[in-house]
């Protein structure tokens, strides 16, 4: 007794013929050969002595017209969004691919986490070395301070404020140091940026015969929080006396912050 | 042991979605991972100068966009611009952006003050890359200082500019380029590769109009950036 291939193999081809994306055909055309042998093995269990051949052909006939069926298969399955999820699954490959191979090659990736992470220690050293400075903290360098100031300068650049909220005079091997917490706050966070701590510079009270730039350097590394900036720069080799400085920034800001060195404590 | 499902199965919708938004997300992660690089240079320009801080200049010059005339050594390849730089003139200060070919924290800013030369020719000196084959160890590369003028003289077709430095003179020519200002290619010193040699060192610029006349000589001193 022989199975009717040819006509399920007809039958099957007619219903999926107008479903166009291949992995969506092979599916359907697979979950309707299980409808179809379920079928015919529950008519020959009803009809034990009905042939194979027979349990077929009435299973086919109960399935209906595969031109019909498949066009409304062909309607659910729409091919552009099956070809759109195996594009999105390659694109997904390919740029987890992306990410481990930047890795593997050295790129930025780990540098920039180590970057981080000393920042994030550099961040508690500085603010040891900002309390020291300024407050009750132990220096880890020689030098006596003579006196802290509150010089409450602030100025606007762009979306930024620049502030000093605190200064220093130190005595460092024979010479004054002049200590000013340079502080800038962003307006937002995503803008905030260490670049304009290079360009700001100190002029120092010209009545002393100063008016040198000054502040390139810093005791300290800079701190940072999520949108502010802050560094210790150094005025070197001041008058005890001085009374106040001038910060200036890139041409073209105009940034003339005056900080009066008011003193509150030695 | 059944199996614990612990993600809601997904249709094909739900599949694309998901897919898409892992897609997004790791390409944030390399964009960030290349400094969040913008599409144009312009683009780029104007973020780092409200990173330094700065109000927008006037963009003036595209280096990228131009061929640079020079009077170099016989044998000595025409120059190749391999940075993108563009040139912004603020109202009395100019800055430069130098472009890294690949990733933003390379980009470099400079700015020149333009408050002690009112009134005068402004001098702003870039960078350039260009072959030189005198190197036999590093024939490919050789930083090139090419000094900016702007706001020349109404009629200037072309320009000359010496340089005095410590070993000679060195003198570059220039025509007038198509924005307005001349751009004198100063090829290296052999012994320094910094092409920033010609910052602080004085020079005399000489401008001509069509006929040959002289329309302008200006001495001084080329800015140091600020």
């Amino acid at each position: 007794m022989e199975r009717n291939y040819v006509s399920e193999y007809e039958w099957l081809n007619a219903a999926t013929r107008g479903i166009r994306f291949k992995p969506d055909r092979m599916a359907v055309r697979e979950e309707l050969f299980a409808h179809l042998e379920d079928k015919q093995a529950d008519l020959r269990r009803i009809f034990p002595d009905m042939t194979r051949g027979e349990a077929e052909r009435r299973a086919l006939e109960s399935m209906g017209d595969p031109e019909a069926l498949g066009r409304e298969l062909a309607k659910i399955h729409k091919p552009w969004l099956g070809y759109l999820w195996v594009a999105s699954r390659w694109a997904a490959v390919l740029a987890a691919l992306a990410i481990a191979a930047s890795i593997l090659l050295g790129g930025t990736w780990l540098e920039d986490v180590r970057w981080r992470v000393e920042d994030w220690l550099d961040n508690s050293e500085s603010a040891a070395v900002s309390q020291a400075l300024y407050g009750d903290g132990q220096p880890q360098w020689e030098g006596e301070r003579l006196a802290v100031y509150a010089p409450e300068a602030e100025a606007r650049l762009g979306r930024c404020t620049i502030s000093v909220p605190r200064a220093a005079m130190w005595e460092e091997q024979g010479k004054n140091v002049l200590y000013l917490e340079l502080r800038l706050s962003y307006d937002l966070p995503w803008e905030r940026s260490e670049a304009p701590l290079s360009y700001l510079w100190a002029e120092v009270d010209q009545r002393n015969g100063y008016g040198e730039r000054q502040g390139y350097t810093s005791r300290g590394h800079r701190q940072m929080g999520l949108r502010w900036v802050s560094i210790n720069m150094m005025v070197e080799d001041v008058p005890r006396d001085l009374e106040y400085v001038t910060l200036h920034y890139l041409p073209g800001t105009k940034l003339d912050l005056r900080v009066d060195l008011k003193e509150v404590a030695a | 042991m059944k199996k614990m499902r612990f993600l809601p199965k997904l249709g094909r919708g739900g599949k694309i979605v998901r897919n898409l938004v892992l897609v997004a997300g790791l390409a944030l992660v390399i964009w960030a991972q290349y400094g969040c690089p913008l599409p144009t240079i312009d683009m780029e320009f104007r973020r780092m100068e409200r990173k330094n801080l700065l109000p927008p200049s006037e963009i003036v010059l595209h280096t990228g966009q131009i061929t640079v005339s020079h009077s170099h050594d016989p044998g000595v390849p025409p120059p190749k611009i391999t940075e993108e730089q563009i040139l912004g003139l603020g109202e009395d200060y100019a800055v430069a952006f130098w472009k890294h070919p690949f990733s933003t924290s390379g980009n470099q800013l400079a700015c020149w003050s333009f408050a002690e030369q009112p009134g005068q020719v402004k001098l702003v000196p870039l960078l350039y890359t260009i072959s030189d084959t005198r190197d036999k160890d590093w024939p490919e590369r050789e930083s090139c200082a090419a000094v900016a003028t702007l706001q020349l003289p109404e009629g200037t077709v072309r320009g000359e500019m010496t340089v005095e430095a410590e070993e000679g003179i060195y003198q570059e020519e220039s025509q007038v380029l198509e924005h307005g200002l001349c751009l004198f290619a100063f090829q290296s010193r052999l012994d320094s590769y910094s092409g920033d040699w010609v910052q602080g060192l004085p020079y005399t610029l000489r401008l001509y109009d069509a006929a040959g006349k002289l329309l302008l000589e200006q001495t001084g001193t080329v800015p140091v950036r600020a």
